[in-house]
C-alpha cells in the first residue's frame, strides 16, 4: 500500500541510485460470474434435504443421509466454497462471504456424517434435542440475514436475492430451535423456508447466467432499478476484442 | 486492499486522477476440458448405467476416473471458465464436476465398506433426488446456451433429457428406464465429444474445422477465420499462443 502512495518518489538502493516507482495503476479483470455455481450448489443440496425432512421422499432416520451427504459435501460444500472464493474478484461482498459460509457449512455437516458412517460418533434422530448441532445455525442464521439486510441496497441489491437470504436466515433461527428442543414441528416449518430459499437461488443464479449468456436481461430479478428489470433489456456491455481467445472476448470461443 | 488502493494520500493525485485500466488476459477455451472430462463422465456413466459394464458392482473399476477426469478435472474447467467469462461452461462444467467427484467417493466408500450401497435396479432414492437437481440445472444451461448456438442447446438438452430419465428411473427402481437413461447418455457424450474436439481443432488450425452451428453464419463456415489472437510469435508462452 505504502508504495501505491509513493507515486512521485523515488527509491534508494543500496548502492546509492534511484529507481523511479512504477505510476499508480489500477487493474479491472472481467470474469463471469461466479455467483450462479455457487447457488446452484445451495440450491441441490438444501432441496434435497429440505424434501428429505419433510418426509417427500426416503425413511426417517440416518440411512438415508448416509447416502446423500456425500453429494451435499462435494456440490454444497466444495463447489460453492470455490465460488465464493471467486466472487472476491468479483468484488461482491455478499457472495464472497455467504457463498463461502455456507460451502464450509456443507462440508463441515458431510464430515459429520462420514463420522456416522464410520460409526465413529452415533448421529440421533430430530426428535433427539442435539444443542452441540443447533448452535451451528446461529451464526449462519445472523449472517445470512445481515446479508438479506444488504440485498436491500439500492445500487447492488434485488428482491429476489432478499427473498433467498430472507428465508434462509428466518429458517436457520427455527431450525436452530427445532435441533436444540427436539420438536420436528419447527424443524418441518424451517425446511419449508428452506425450499423457498432454495428455490429462490436457483431464480438468481439462473437469471444471472441467462443474462450473461444472452447479454440482455431474461426474467427480472427485482433489482432497484426499473431499465435492470425489464426483459430484453440490455444492461451489461461487454469489453472485448471479437476476434481474441477466451479472456479477451466474453464466453467460449 | 482494493478500497485502501483507491483512497489518495495526501501525496497522491486526486482520486479522479487515478487510472483504472481494464485487463483482459487471454487463455486457452476451458471448454475443451469441460466437454472431454464431461463426455468422459456420460459414456463410462451410461455405458455401465445401461448394464453393459460387468453388472450392478461393475462400477468398482469405474469410480477413480469418473472423480478425478470427469470430476476434479471438470471441475477445474469450470472454474477456468470463470476467467474465460464463460457463464455457461463456469456452471454445467462446475456442477457435474462436483457432481462427479461426489459419485466417485460414494464409490469409494462402497468399495472400502463403509457404505452399503443398494442395487440401482431396485432404485435409489438419495441418487434419484440429486438427479433432478443435475436436470433442473443442465436444462437450464441449455437455454443459456442457446444464446449463441442451438446445436450446443441440443446437446445439453440431450443431457438434460437423460438426467431427467436417470431420476425417473433411479426413484421408481425401473431398470428399463434406467438402461434407457444410460443410452441416452452415451448420445450426449457423442455430442460432448463434437464441442470439445471442435473448440481445440478450430483455435488449433486458426479456422473453422468443425461449426458449433451457431447463429453466427461466421463461425459455421468451413475455413472461415473468426479468431485473430492477440500474440507476440516469438516470445514466450502465455505472451504467445501454445508452447
Amino acid at each position: 500500500m505504502a508504495s501505491l502512495r509513493q507515486t512521485s518518489a523515488a527509491t534508494g538502493t543500496s548502492d546509492g541510485a534511484t529507481t523511479p516507482r512504477p505510476p499508480l495503476g489500477v487493474f479491472l479483470q472481467p470474469i463471469a460470474p461466479p455467483v450462479t455455481l455457487g447457488l446452484w450448489g445451495f440450491f441441490g443440496s438444501t432441496m434435497v434435504i429440505s424434501t428429505w425432512i419433510l418426509g417427500w421422499w426416503g425413511a426417517p432416520g440416518p440411512k438415508d443421509p448416509g447416502y446423500f451427504f456425500v453429494f451435499n459435501a462435494v456440490i454444497g460444500g466444495v463447489v460453492q466454497f470455490a465460488a465464493g472464493i471467486w466472487s472476491f474478484r468479483a468484488r461482491d461482498y455478499v457472495a464472497s462471504s455467504l457463498l463461502t459460509m455456507w460451502g464450509t457449512f456443507w462440508v463441515g455437516w458431510g464430515i459429520v456424517q462420514a463420522l456416522g458412517a464410520t460409526h465413529a460418533i452415533t448421529i440421533p434422530p430430530f426428535t433427539t434435542p442435539q444443542p452441540a448441532f443447533a448452535i451451528w445455525f446461529i451464526p449462519l442464521g445472523i449472517f445470512t440475514f445481515v446479508g438479506s439486510i444488504a440485498a436491500l441496497s439500492p445500487r447492488h441489491g434485488g428482491l429476489a436475492l432478499w427473498l433467498l437470504l430472507f428465508t434462509v436466515g428466518i429458517g436457520s433461527w427455527l431450525f436452530c430451535i427445532g435441533l436444540w428442543t427436539g420438536n420436528t414441528t419447527w424443524t418441518d416449518v424451517a425446511a419449508w423456508f428452506f425450499i423457498v430459499g432454495a428455490c429462490a437461488a436457483w431464480y438468481v443464479g439462473a437469471m444471472t447466467m441467462l443474462a450473461s449468456a444472452w447479454r440482455r436481461v431474461i426474467l427480472p430479478l427485482g433489482k432497484f432499478t426499473r431499465r435492470a428489470n425489464i426483459p430484453g433489456q440490455r444492461i451489461e456491455f461487454p469489453t472485448e476484442y471479437t476476434g481474441g481467445q477466451p479472456g479477451v472476448r466474453q464466453g467460449a470461443v | 486492499m482494493s478500497a485502501t488502493a483507491e483512497q489518495p494520500a495526501s501525496s497522491a493525485p486526486p482520486r479522479q486522477a487515478v487510472r483504472a485500466t481494464i485487463f483482459l488476459q487471454p487463455i486457452a477455451a476451458p471448454a475443451v476440458l469441460g466437454y472431454f472430462a464431461a463426455a468422459s463422465g456420460f459414456l463410462l456413466f451410461g455405458v455401465w448405467f445401461a448394464g453393459e459394464l460387468g453388472g450392478a458392482k461393475g462400477a468398482t473399476v469405474l469410480f477413480p476416473f469418473l472423480l478425478l477426469f470427469s470430476g476434479v478435472g471438470q471441475l477445474s474447467a469450470g472454474l477456468w471458465s470463470y476467467r474465460a467469462r464463460d457463464a455457461v461452461g463456469a456452471s454445467l462444467f462446475g456442477v457435474w464436476g462436483g457432481f462427479w467427484i461426489a459419485y466417485g467417493f460414494l464409490w469409494l466408500l462402497d468399495t472400502a465398506h463403509v457404505l452399503a450401497l443398494p442395487l440401482f435396479a431396485h432404485g435409489f432414492g438419495a441418487l434419484g433426488q440429486w438427479f433432478i437437481y443435475m436436470a433442473v440445472i443442465t436444462w437450464t444451461t441449455a437455454f443459456a446456451a442457446l444464446g449463441r448456438s442451438p446445436f450446443q442447446f441440443a446437446s445439453q438438452a440431450v443431457a438434460s433429457v437423460a438426467a431427467t430419465i436417470a431420476c425417473a428411473g433411479l426413484i421408481a427402481g425401473s431398470a428399463g428406464w434406467q438402461h434407457a437413461a444410460g443410452w441416452i447418455f452415451v448420445a450426449a457424450s457423442a455430442l460432448f465429444m463434437y464441442h470439445g474436439t471442435a473448440y481445440m481443432l478450430n483455435a488449433l488450425f486458426g479456422q473453422i474445422v468443425l461449426p458449433h452451428f451457431s447463429w453466427r453464419r461466421a463461425e459455421n463456415v468451413f475455413g472461415e477465420e473468426p479468431l485473430a489472437p492477440i500474440q507476440v510469435p516469438d516470445a514466450e508462452p502465455g505472451v504467445k499462443v501454445g508452447q
